[in-house]
């Protein structure tokens, strides 16, 4: 659903990402780890086409990001971190223009049942600039949710959420994924991408340290326990990885 | 243009006008828009009356107009390298970016959203720019017109910076304003050789019939052509002429089809912060502060004053580098303005009116103080300082940078206003004292009337009203208590007819009003409460 193929992505003297190759099958919820400035939110806009590979191609649901945007991006949803909206619109207003916008006929009843499952149904004819941190991001979740995206893209998705709020997002996710939808999940939250995710990415300056399967993420790195956290897996690869093994790596595209 | 982006204009444009109504629904908000409207009736209803009389010689505007639509074009060009791009709010960025829409779409989409603002934009200034104009028509054209050229113009010059390439880009567009710039000052420099021409509008005419300026003015003249059209054949016509220009441009730009999307996201979180910097901080702070070698000593704690002054005064030295150096110039130009100046009376005149403009743009724009920490209310409350120390320490910034302009301003007028070196340096004493009433006075009524400065829409009353309602209340305040320093000090001069006394008398009065306001501050501010008074 989602495959990234040789992704570069360099600023003047700066190399964001290099070389990033992995994919993302329907009904997995990957996970992209790693440090602040390793590349995970270029990575996300770059696959939502927002900004452009310098080389590499990215492709979603069968369309190439770059060569044919549009059908693209009616497969996918993006919900940035600390997602913004537009002030003066209410929530309803907010999935009208979303309905509009990837044209889903007859919008009205998937969004009451988005509103009502995270919810802001009494919160349906509030303006964006009256709603709280968390419900901004329940409505930017409801958005990307009502088309029924074939791949999903959530940066730290989590924040601002009370734990109801999160249980309902995490339910979300493994119930789409279970429909056949595809997710990236960008977190630091590692027990959220422990409890989620089925696979993982790890990038650390640009450069990815691991891609697989979560259960054989440990089995990578030999001097890890079997039995050992996220979190230590975590630091076990992002500190001096130029002087670890190459870890085994599962599911590469070709 | 796709569906999506139709409807979200048309929510957008029913979201202001929400909340334009929602506004009425306050006692508070009827009277601001009242007052708001009121005076922007009394305000155009002069420019209205001009139709029958009193209206400006047509030949001024088609003089000036392609003039001022020159220099709007050469400020895009300077300051459209580096970061400038295409901006889109971030909601827009959030959701069309990774939406199903080509850029082209979301060019468009961000055309016909200026288009309606300049629409909205010119039904007003219209009205208040109908003097200089043959009518009503030919005003709202010509302006509608002029605003979407200015528009089409920036965003042709960021496209095309973004297509060539930073580094060509940049060379070329100094060549080209190097140019421009060459070509004015080679028709301009005969005549002002000689100083300052009594009537400018010669030298603007002499520029426009130069062989350069008939070249570069050329494409504009349409637009001043069409705001002074007499019949609505001309009127048709000549806009018709300009409509063509700003066609090009818009050709231009869909043409382009430059992949701008990366650099939008960069330059519009960047506008957002300077937004966002400005509500907090006013115009002054819109900078991003720069760390650099700047530190400045640790003041002394005087009753915890000490550290509020310090902080507020680093921050305004690393924001407003462009306010300093705004200021620096003006320090350094008035001398050569008042040498340029035919006579004393002159350049008296153009001392105070400079004097004027700094304390009245600078007091609004410079929130260095309790109006420029809204935001951070809740921390200074939370710290052991006392009230009147916190109120006391926000007034030392603005203080200094308000006193340091004036101080500069007088310094220069000293060498040329040799018969009123007297009155300039009375202005000299009691420029800290009255900058000091001021500061508190702006910072008693904002902690009363807390507001954020926010984005003006055309038609927005209540706003506009509130503004006129705070000036001119902090007018008759300050005109009050100005007043009462000027009555002590005739007194004395009448009385004694010594001006170091006359002067005192004056001091004394601007530094007891002063100090009482204080502590009317700290009782403001001590009283604020976070959570209800922070306006949104």
């Amino acid at each position: 659903m989602i495959q990234v193929i040789d992704f570069h992505k360099t600023y003047r003297d700066t190399v964001a990402v290099a070389g990033l190759s992995f994919e993302v099958l329907p009904g997995q919820v990957l996970g992209l780890l790693g440090p602040n400035g390793a590349g995970k939110t270029t990575t996300m806009r770059a696959i939502c086409g927002i900004i452009p590979p310098t080389q590499g191609r990215l492709i979603v649901a069968g369309h190439d990001v770059i060569a044919d945007p549009v059908s693209a991006k009616r497969e996918l949803a993006y919900v940035p971190d600390d997602p913004k909206l537009f002030d003066a619109l209410t929530v309803w207003e907010h999935l009208q223009f979303t309905a509009s916008a990837y044209r889903v006929p007859d919008f009205e009843p998937a969004a009451t049942a988005l509103l009502d499952r995270f919810e802001l149904a009494e919160q349906r004819n509030k303006l964006a600039q009256e709603l709280s941190r968390g419900m901004r991001q329940k409505v930017a979740i409801c958005c990307a949710y009502l088309h029924n995206p074939k791949a999903v893209l959530l940066d730290e998705p989590l924040t601002g959420l009370d734990p109801r709020g999160i249980r309902t997002m995490k339910e979300s996710v493994r119930q789409r994924a279970a429909s056949g939808a595809a997710f990236v999940v960008s977190s630091h939250l590692l027990a959220l991408v422990q409890d989620l995710c089925t696979h993982l990415l790890i990038l650390h300056r640009g450069q990815r340290l691991f891609f697989g399967a979560t259960e054989q993420a440990r089995a990578a790195f030999a001097d890890l326990k079997s039995d050992a956290s996220l979190e230590e897996l975590f630091f076990r690869a992002t500190e001096a990885p130029e002087a670890q093994p190459v870890p085994v790596t599962m599911n590469s595209p070709t | 243009m796709p569906p999506g982006l139709l409807t979200l204009l048309h929510l957008q444009f029913k979201g202001l006008l929400r909340r334009t109504l929602l506004s009425l629904r306050t006692l508070r908000g009827i009277i601001f828009s009242s007052i708001g409207l009121l005076l922007f009736v009394f305000w155009a209803l002069p420019s209205v009356l001009s139709l029958r009389h009193g209206r400006t010689d047509p030949a001024l505007v088609r003089t000036f107009t392609p003039i001022i639509l020159l220099v709007v074009c050469v400020i895009s060009l300077i300051t459209s390298g580096g970061d400038k791009a295409v901006a889109f709010t971030p909601a827009e960025v959030g959701f069309l970016f990774p939406g199903p829409f080509t850029r082209r779409q979301l060019l468009g989409y961000k055309l016909i959203k200026s288009f309606v603002g300049a629409a909205a934009s010119g039904a007003f200034l219209s009205l208040l720019f109908l003097r200089h104009c043959a009518s009503w028509p030919a005003a709202f054209v010509g302006l509608l017109l002029s605003m979407m050229f200015a528009q089409l113009f920036a965003m042709t010059v960021m496209l095309v910076g973004q297509g060539v390439g930073e580094r060509l880009y940049t060379r070329g567009r100094k060549l080209i304003v190097g140019a421009i710039i060459a070509a004015v000052g080679v028709t301009a420099w005969p005549h002002l050789k000689h100083g300052m021409p009594e009537n400018p509008t010669d030298l603007a005419a002499q520029l426009r019939n130069s062989p350069a300026g008939r070249i570069l003015l050329l494409p504009l003249e349409p637009f001043g052509r069409t705001m002074t059209a007499p019949t609505a054949v001309q009127i048709l016509q000549w806009s018709s002429l300009a409509a063509v220009v700003d066609l090009v441009l818009l050709l231009v730009v869909m043409w382009l089809d430059v992949n701008y999307l990366e650099a939008a996201v960069t330059g519009s979180q960047k506008l957002y912060d300077r937004i966002q910097r400005a509500r907090r901080g006013g115009v002054a702070a819109i900078a991003a502060p720069k760390a650099g070698r700047l530190r400045l000593p640790a003041f002394p704690w005087l009753a915890g004053a000490g550290p509020t002054g310090w902080r507020q005064l680093t921050s305004a030295l690393r924001s407003s580098r462009g306010m300093l150096f705004l200021l620096f110039i003006l320090a350094i130009s008035v001398g050569p303005l008042l040498v340029a100046a035919r006579n004393q009376a002159q350049a008296a005149g153009l001392v105070l009116g400079l004097a004027a403009w700094t304390t009245v743009i600078m007091a609004g724009t410079m929130r260095f103080d309790f109006r420029g920490d809204l935001d951070q209310m809740d921390l200074l409350k939370s710290l052991p300082l006392p009230p009147a120390a916190v109120a006391a320490g926000e007034l030392f910034a603005p203080v200094l940078i308000m006193t340091f302009a004036h101080e500069a301003l007088i310094v220069a007028a000293a060498f040329r206003l040799r018969s009123h070196r007297e009155i300039l340096l009375a202005g000299a004493a009691l420029s800290p004292l009255f900058n000091l009433l001021l500061f508190a006075l702006e910072n008693l009524l904002f902690l009363y009337f807390p507001t954020r400065i926010g984005p003006a829409s055309p038609g927005d009353f209540q706003n506009f009203g509130r503004q006129i309602v705070m000036f001119l209340l902090k007018f008759i305040l300050m005109a009050l208590a100005g007043g009462v320093a000027a009555a002590a000090a005739m007194l004395t001069w009448f009385l004694t007819r010594s001006l170091p006394l006359t002067i005192a008398a004056a001091a004394a009065v601007l530094l007891i009003e002063s100090l009482c306001l204080i502590p009317l501050m700290a009782i403001a501010y001590d009283r604020f409460d976070p959570s209800t008074d922070t306006p949104t």
